[in-house]
């Protein structure tokens, strides 16, 4: 739920009860007030009417708004009280106030019975209350409107902060800006943020150039093994089990540096060190790439069948795009068969390539993560897919694999390219 | 032929100077760029290797003075760096070649014989080892007196050894060198053999000898003995 709308709906059910409440207070209030106020009246009449009966003055009554009577009673009293009366005229029970006053005046005991239709005082109750409630309504509403529409412009610029920062990228290297929002609690929460943000793009920074100067670092004592292996192999007359140690520390080191600059690749890759973008066509760089592992195919015995055409244009940095081709040839030559099969074909959105190959892959998931060999004992350092999928990833391609019939396909889709 | 090597790991700086001089270069080592800044303003040199990351210095500022100067010096970048802006900048400032460590030493001295090769204007496009003649120029091979038709790997393959007479290859370097290192290296072992078999027999063919010997397990050496 918005925070708006949360704070509205909270804001009309607090008004709804606070008005339904005073709704009630106000009509209380009201009708003590009139109440009091025809008491009062009554009080008045019925003293004038005592008045007039002790001057001897004959009265003049009204059913049912004064009444005298002669008692027995001796017990002087004055009672308030509410009474129903039949209206002849509208035929119609009527609510009435009445106050009832047992008097002595001279030797007689009166009664003065003094009454007041309430139907007036009622319309008065609820014309002031409606009143009163149609403004209070009229309030809340308008608050209510008001409050939004502030609240819209002031919470504008957190608004937008909060779009730049779902925005926010590690991989694009410009900072975040915020909009200044002039409320003192968002400016904190701004430059919490950009702080926050700040020192993850320096922790990161620190980490990707760690990857990378690690790297480096690395090649110049590999450089130094490579160099002194070579000359121990030239300079002393070495047995065959000697050279067999040499070998085996060779074959390893060179597994080593392998592994070592692909990781580099893939670090540069990933800190996107490769930007320059051109337009490349597909089907030259799949022909030349072929033509470069032409003895690997003859080798093993691979047919090639590229159903590229040459129209297979498309825009790609030509490091990675080559890259990606060459491993990916590499890839379905390394896990053919003998005399197997690769198929290159174009689709709508991109290309497939299909080859030949001994087993299903058992973890197809698991296919594009680093280090991950389907056959231990390979000798790949299992490293070719991963930068195939980064590549991908960096050039905003999608790569999937998947088994059909007896080949193994992965697809490259190609957004924004139509062919 | 004399080689400048400006390289910081003196160890490295070490292994590659023993391998040059029993290459017969003269060598004289730099491991600062202070120190090769001197030795290039004072000195002539061949070839220059050049570490571009240096404690006190970025190698890429030598080239362009060494081009302004000494225009006849081949240069070889040598880097840890393989980024490929280092690599182009290098390339663009006039370096003649570019590497990337770890190397192998034999695949150095064929990029340095390769670069003098180019470079000298006047020097001879003809490699003479015993009846085995090259002409580097051409690309074209005669044994004794009988020209060879040699495919372009086969080709390269007898370069590389010739550059590097009575040295140990390794397969590993030779593949290297006939294809980069982006083909799987188990598998490229089959096609060495294949094209040192089609060499040897080309060489044989024509009356010429078998200098290529067969080290276990590890390579193959050219040589006469």
């Amino acid at each position: 739920m918005k925070l708006l709308t949360k704070l509205n709906t909270r804001y009309i059910s607090f008004s709804l009860s606070v008005m339904v409440i005073s709704g009630i207070l106000i009509y209380l209030a009201i009708s003590v007030v009139v109440t009091r106020q025809l008491d009062e009246k009554l009080t008045d009449i019925s003293t004038r009417i005592s008045q007039k009966l002790c001057e001897g003055g004959k009265i003049d009554w009204l059913q049912p708004f004064a009444e005298v009577s002669e008692i027995k009673t001796v017990q002087e009293s004055s009672s308030f009280s509410d009474t129903l009366i039949m209206n002849t005229n509208e035929n119609e029970m009527e609510e009435y106030r009445q106050l009832a006053v047992v008097k002595p005046i001279g030797r007689i005991h009166y009664q003065i019975v003094v009454r007041e239709s309430k139907l007036e005082s009622e319309d008065l109750i609820g014309t002031l209350a409606g009143i009163t409630l149609l403004a209070i309504l009229f309030l809340t509403v308008s608050l209510i409107l008001v409050n939004r529409k502030v609240a819209r412009s002031i919470w504008n610029p957190f608004y937008k902060n909060l779009q730049s920062i779902g925005e926010f990228s590690m991989r694009e290297h410009s900072p975040i800006t915020l909009v200044k929002t002039g409320i003192a609690e968002f400016d904190e929460l701004n430059e919490a943020v950009i702080r926050l943000m700040n020192q993850i793009i320096v922790d990161f920074n620190n980490l990707k150039h760690f990857s990378e100067d690690a790297s480096h670092e690395i090649q110049t004592p590999l450089a130094i093994i490579t160099a002194k292996l070579e000359s121990l192999l030239n300079d002393a007359d070495l047995n065959e089990k000697q050279l067999k140690t040499i070998q085996s520390v060779r074959i390893s080191l060179h597994r080593l540096s392998k592994l070592n600059k692909e990781l580099l690749l893939l670090t540069k890759i990933e800190n996107n060190q490769f930007s320059l973008v051109t337009k490349l066509n597909l089907y030259h760089l799949f022909q030349e790439k072929l033509d470069e592992f032409q003895e690997l195919l003859e080798l093993k015995g691979i047919s090639v069948e590229n159903q590229l055409t040459d129209i297979f244009e498309m825009n790609g940095n030509p490091v990675l795009v080559d890259l990606l081709v060459s491993n990916l040839i590499s890839n379905a030559i390394n896990h053919n068969i003998h005399g197997g099969l690769i198929r290159i074909i174009h689709k709508s959105d991109g290309f497939e390539i299909l080859n030949t190959g001994l087993v299903k892959i058992s973890n197809p998931e698991r296919l594009f993560s680093r280090f991950y060999k389907e056959n231990a004992s390979s000798n790949s350092v299992g490293l070719g897919l991963s930068i195939v999928s980064k590549i991908c990833e960096v050039q905003k391609w999608d790569i999937h694999y998947r088994m059909e019939g007896n080949l193994h396909c992965f697809s490259v889709d190609i957004p924004d390219t139509k062919f | 032929m004399k080689i400048l090597i400006v390289e910081d790991e003196v160890e490295l700086l070490s292994a590659i100077s023993n391998y040059l001089v029993e290459a017969e270069f003269i060598c004289e080592m730099a491991p600062s760029f202070d120190l090769a800044e001197e030795k290039i303003s004072l000195y002539e040199y061949d070839i220059i290797l050049l570490d571009i990351t240096l404690p006190d210095g970025n190698g890429l500022d030598l080239i362009s003075s060494i081009k302004k100067n000494k225009f006849k010096t081949g240069i070889i970048v040598i880097s840890a760096k393989n980024s490929l802006d280092d690599k182009i900048s290098g390339l663009d400032l006039g370096a003649d070649d570019y590497m990337t460590k770890p190397f192998q030493l034999s695949e150095l001295n064929s990029r340095i014989k390769a670069v003098l090769r180019r470079r000298s204007f006047d020097g001879s496009e003809l490699i003479q080892f015993n009846e085995i003649e090259v002409n580097t120029e051409s690309r074209s091979v005669n044994v004794a007196s009988l020209p060879v038709l040699l495919t372009k790997k086969e080709y390269d393959l007898l370069m590389y050894f010739l550059v590097n007479k009575n040295r140990l290859l390794t397969k590993e370097s030779i593949a290297e060198h006939l294809w980069g290192d982006n083909i799987d290296l188990a598998d490229n072992f089959d096609f060495i053999y294949t094209h040192m078999n089609n060499l040897r027999r080309k060489i044989l063919a024509c009356g010429g000898n078998d200098y290529i010997k067969t080290v276990y397990g590890m390579g193959y050496k050219f040589t006469e003995k």
